[in-house]
């Protein structure tokens, strides 16, 4: 991207990407932080999980602040106005990111140190998540809608490990009734891993926007293959 | 890009000016360089691009404005309506009538305001002194919305307007002679915000009525008055599409650049 003849509009575009990284950071950390109290029976750790949420609403507050002065002052058209349209967007993603990695936290308060007895493939979903999220970013920072595309994709084996997850854990209480309430909760945080997942989809959604003025809300991942693949010129 | 932007934005059936291969010189200078587009009826198209890329010279070639500037020589067409307007039969004067224009800079005519809108159709016989002339200007000078400010001073100079108000004169004028079409040459850049809020609101009621193209190099104007977006660079036309495309997602990168501020 070649800079503007206005410097002024380079350094608000460059702040609130900054914003929007560390907002990235923070959120991964935070589902990170969350699954690892499930898995050791931290509280502690889940209290300050649940603390540090507030910086990311923080974040959020000020993101759209600075896209409101972005807007007001510059005009953006184009791909910057997209950008801009996309940070609103993503933005709001990341923050119910952060809600859900909270809500993890007061789960694993609730299960007050007990760890899930059967892991259910938590850690795997837990892996595929952190790193869809990571790939997400990746094609955010890079404005790349094929590797967009690609997260997008992969999140269908989350939402299927997810499914199958339940009929196992259906099962699993049925033959355990002592145990019905101990696998609620699992799987509760499980269903929120794959909420996670959903939000993460929608950012690289969003990545494809800001990259190629495409909207593919709630089009299937081989469709949007096949736009992009339309389109190699630039 | 997406399906729409690739393709023509106004098909040949849809045009009611048909621009084709045109090329213009100015001497040895050729400064057009094959340019082809339709435009489209009861349509608001804007020509945008860098200072002397030719989108007043083009505008100038509609109706024919061109013809009297010595050295100008063009090639290509300009089919109005399906009829080739640089025909050798064809009446120039007649031609402006159907094709009216209004300037960067108010140009009132150093007459009385009713005789600013009065003064064309008079000669070309749209309406005789009296009571119908009395309506036709009353009748301009509310679809320029103008009326209410000027109507207990019709006998004062146009003149003495506001740069704004002589503006919407202008336009009341051009729209006596009951042209289908209307060409704007940055028609607000002498004019304040709410002035220019005027002319564009004007802008939006007539083309109910009448075929505009409007060059500007207010991106925001461009994006808010128009249906059609052309930017033109060194002469040559190099994106045309939906405005909407246009700004938000145009499709070559010098529109792009152009258009965000990165050109230079
Ligand atoms: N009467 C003329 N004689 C010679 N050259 C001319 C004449 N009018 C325009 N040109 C040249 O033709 C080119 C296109 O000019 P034109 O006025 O059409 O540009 P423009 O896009 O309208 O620019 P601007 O935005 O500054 O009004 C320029 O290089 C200009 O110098
Ligand atoms: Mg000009």
């Amino acid at each position: 991207m070649t800079d503007h003849i206005l410097h002024r509009f380079d350094k608000d575009l460059e702040d609130l990407n900054t914003h929007m990284e560390r907002m990235f950071k923070l959120v991964r950390k935070n589902i990170k932080q969350a699954m690892e109290a499930l898995f050791s029976g931290d509280i502690a750790l889940a209290e300050s999980t649940i603390e540090q949420d507030k910086a990311v609403n923080a974040l959020e507050v000020e993101v759209d602040e600075m896209a409101r002065q972005l807007i007001v002052i510059h005009q953006p058209v184009a791909s910057d106005l997209r950008f801009v349209f996309a940070a609103l967007k993503i933005v709001t993603d990341l923050e119910r990111m952060g809600d859900l990695a909270a809500s993890i936290a007061q789960n694993v308060k609730q299960l007050g140190g007990q760890v899930p007895q059967e892991d259910f493939q938590l850690p795997l979903m837990k892996e595929l998540v952190i790193e869809q999220l990571k790939a997400a970013r990746n094609a955010y920072r890079e404005r790349d809608p094929v590797k967009a595309q690609a997260v997008i994709e992969r999140d269908r084996t989350i939402d299927e490990i997810h499914a199958a997850n339940q009929r196992i854990m259906l099962t699993y209480m049925a033959e355990n009734p002592s145990l019905i309430s101990h696998c609620m909760a699992v799987a509760n945080i499980a269903k929120v891993i794959e909420r996670i997942g959903d939000h993460v989809t929608n950012v690289a959604e969003m990545v494809i926007y800001v990259a190629r003025g495409h909207e593919v809300r709630h089009t299937d991942p081989g469709r949007i293959l096949e736009l992009l693949e339309g389109e190699d010129d630039d | 890009m997406n399906e729409a932007s690739s393709a023509e934005p106004v098909s040949s059936a849809d045009a009611m000016i048909g621009i084709d291969g045109l090329r213009l010189w100015y001497g040895d200078h050729e400064v057009l360089h094959g340019v082809s587009l339709g435009i489209r009826e009861r349509h608001v198209t804007a020509f945008i691009g860098p200072s002397g890329c030719g989108k007043s010279t083009l505008l100038r070639c509609v109706n024919r404005m061109n013809d009297r500037i010595q050295g100008c020589r063009l090639e290509g067409s300009v089919m109005l309506d399906g009829t080739d307007i640089y025909a050798p039969d064809v009446d120039v004067v007649q031609l402006r009538t159907r094709v009216g224009m209004v300037f960067q800079k108010p140009n009132p005519f150093p007459k009385t305001i009713y005789e600013n809108i009065a003064y064309a159709p008079r000669i070309h016989g749209i309406a005789r002194n009296g009571v119908a002339m009395d309506e036709l200007v009353e009748n301009c000078l509310h679809r320029a919305g103008l009326w209410e400010e000027v109507k207990d001073k019709l006998q004062q100079p146009g003149t003495a307007l506001s740069g704004g108000q002589q503006q919407r004169l202008c336009i009341a004028r051009t729209i006596a002679v009951r042209p289908e079409v209307i060409l704007m040459d940055e028609p607000c850049s002498a004019l304040d915000p709410i002035a220019t809020a005027k002319i564009e609101e004007l802008i939006d009621e007539l083309k109910n009525e009448f075929t505009i193209v409007i060059v500007t190099h207010n991106m925001q104007q461009a994006a808010r008055v128009s249906d059609y977006t052309a930017f033109f660079y060194l002469g040559d036309l190099i994106e045309y599409a939906d405005t909407s495309t246009i700004f938000t997602a145009p499709n070559k990168t010098q529109t792009e650049d152009y258009i965000t501020g990165r050109f230079g």
